[in-house]
């Protein structure tokens, strides 16, 4: 299975105990070719959501990392996901992002497959085959699919853990938002768009960066106003340090700005002024469902990343993907993610809300835009390339706490989820396979990020 | 019925030349100006197609996502971004140009507003090497105002599935 790890010196791209990493993880094609293998390999990577396939025949296309997918909703609702290439010739198999279909039928020569990926049809079977060809031998190259509360995410590796105990201890926190409160939906399609950089810029920025926010964002923040306008040019803290971070064993981790959901819709527009309502009705509720210290988590702002390349901005609307294109190249996917039982005319406002800041023509992303690039392009020279990354923020000051799993970083302005994005990268790069990541203590990786 | 009425001679000409003033005025970042010819009431949108198979009627989701649906008070909020002087993304400046053509001018019977059907091709450059390059339709209504036509409603159709200009933090 292993093409090239041998040529890649694991050990050396990350310090877990330092918060360390090397820039040549943002360039290197060695490095990226075993990323491929081992992190998009083994790792689950998000796929589609109910509310975008909802009847049986429903399917979207996609990516896992560079391999194109079908996914699609079966006659007994559940969903599968197969390579989008025909077994033939390696054809494309289907050009449409989404629709319903009762087969696909490949362009080339027209090998025609049903919605469970079964070989159906041969043209002229035959007569060109003579009953030679075992048509059960060529179905669709099946891919492992799990749901996580409506969202579907697929796995290349059977060994892999279920998507339930990948996601662990973030768990706890996005089912506050995708479940307790009544579930999520993402509405479709999905704006696209390219950026010249490497995948884990953006995974990192939206796992763990609040530092970025109040200077990167400066001008946007300036001219929305709202609940972040307060950290504006990053001159000093508001109040309790802004939030908390929170990273998990296989790298998922998030920020937390504390009762900032509603923060980038502008406090006099009308998703602005509908959405504050909202939390004012709902987030009493949660609080006394979950506890005052618990509860605070809804309606407050959460910037993640499933690991390895799926963001998400709870409060923001905004749910992303990052499919690699090589190492210095990626495609954005964004979709809205809305709450189930907002009603219309508030799901409608936060979606162009969403859009305007977040998506392809928002305000924020263009501000990102140039750092996700710099950061990777400025390592083709060579001395840049052979420098550190520095991710030592809060660095000692995580810890664990009774209420809250996971590790947590105490201000929302840290980088302690990088840490967890970075010590879960360099142990997966550096696996055989999934059996001995798993047979290790479950709680070495707690000890190994807090330093004990 | 709402018809629509070719316009010919000098009725259209005005039209076209307010829409060569519009697109000066936002590749001279004359924002304010500009906005002087925005309808209080304006809806700015602009939309990508989802790739979707010509027979396939039976997918009942929306094959549109709206990338832009603004109006008055976010257009004004993106002016506002860039008079704060802290909008580093823009400085260095960038560098516009606006090319307009195939400009077909109707009235509606009905309101009497032009509606106007029109290409824009647009070079951006920014930075040392991005020269990015936009082509897109525009359906938009006009209305008379005191001051002259103003834009009531502009409708963007990005032809490109993916957007390859990586933004679209400008007016369209």
């Amino acid at each position: 299975m292993s093409t090239n790890r041998t040529q890649v010196d694991v050990e050396s791209l990350v310090d877990v105990k330092n918060g360390i990493q090397a820039k040549r993880i943002f360039w290197d094609q060695q490095i990226y070719d075993l990323e491929i293998e081992q992190i998009f390999g083994k790792c689950w990577q998000f796929l589609t959501h109910d509310s975008l396939i909802p009847n049986p025949g429903d399917f979207t296309t996609g990516y896992m990392a560079e391999d194109e997918v079908i996914v699609t909703r079966q006659d007994d609702g559940s969903v599968k996901a197969f390579l989008n290439v025909c077994t033939h010739r390696g054809a494309r198999l289907v050009a449409a992002e989404a629709g319903n279909a009762r087969a696909f039928s490949c362009t080339y020569h027209g090998w025609s497959f049903g919605m469970d990926g079964a070989l159906k049809v041969v043209p002229m079977e035959e007569e060109l085959y003579r009953g030679s060809l075992d048509k059960s031998k060529f179905g669709l190259r099946e891919i492992r699919v799990e749901s996580y509360r409506g969202l579907y995410y697929g796995n290349f590796d059977a060994q892999a853990p279920s998507l339930n105990d990948y996601l662990g201890d973030v768990k706890f926190y996005l089912d506050i938002w995708m479940d307790i409160n009544g579930g999520i939906e993402l509405v479709g399609p999905p704006s696209r768009s390219l950026l010249n950089c490497n995948w884990k810029t953006p995974a990192e920025n939206f796992v763990g960066d609040a530092y970025h926010v109040g200077w990167t964002h400066l001008a946007s923040l300036m001219a929305l106003g709202g609940e972040l306008a307060a950290i504006g040019g990053n001159e000093a803290p508001p109040n309790e340090g802004l939030g908390m971070q929170v990273t998990s064993r296989f790298g998922h981790g998030f920020g937390v700005l504390w009762d900032a959901a509603p923060a980038v819709h502008a406090i006099n527009s009308k998703a602005g002024t509908l959405y504050r309502e909202w939390f004012a009705s709902r987030k009493p509720k949660m609080v006394e469902k979950l506890g005052a210290k618990v509860g605070r988590i809804y309606g407050s702002h959460l910037n993640g990343t499933v690991f390895p390349n799926n963001s998400y901005l709870l409060g923001t609307n905004t749910f992303k993907l990052w499919v690699p294109r090589g190492p210095h190249q990626i495609e954005v996917f964004t979709w809205a993610i809305v709450e189930k039982e907002m009603p219309a005319e508030l799901k409608n406002a936060v979606v162009s809300g969403m859009n305007s800041t977040f998506g392809s023509a928002g305000m924020l992303e263009a501000d990102d835009s140039d750092n996700m690039e710099t950061m990777t392009q400025n390592n083709r020279g060579r001395m840049t390339r052979e420098g550190k990354l520095n991710s030592q923020l809060g660095l000692g000051f995580d810890k664990l706490d009774p209420d809250f799993p996971g590790v947590i970083g105490q201000s929302a302005i840290g980088e302690t989820s990088y840490r967890g994005f970075y010590r879960a990268y360099k142990e997966i790069m550096g696996a055989d396979n999934w059996k001995a990541i798993l047979k290790l203590d479950p709680d070495a990786w707690k000890h190994e990020l807090i330093g004990q | 019925m709402n018809e629509l009425i070719p316009v010919r001679g000098s009725e259209s000409e005005e039209v076209v030349s307010t829409l060569y003033r519009e697109a000066r005025l936002l590749d001279h970042e004359e924002y304010r100006e500009w906005m002087k010819m925005v309808h209080p009431d304006i809806q700015y949108q602009a939309y990508f197609q989802q790739l979707r198979y010509r027979k396939d009627k039976r997918y009942k989701l929306p094959d549109k996502v709206y990338t832009i649906d603004e109006r008055h008070d976010f257009l004004d909020a993106r002016i506002r971004q860039f008079e704060t002087g802290m909008q580093w993304s823009v400085d260095p400046p960038e560098r516009f140009r606006r090319s307009l053509s195939n400009i077909e001018v109707f009235k509606a019977s009905s309101t009497g507003n032009y509606q106007v059907f029109l290409n824009v091709f647009v070079v951006r450059n920014r930075r040392v090497h991005d020269e990015t390059t936009y082509s897109y339709g525009r359906e938009e209504e006009w209305v008379r105002g005191e001051a002259g036509l103003q834009l009531l409603k502009r409708v963007v159709s990005l032809d490109e599935r993916f957007l390859l200009g990586k933004n679209v933090n400008f007016f369209l």
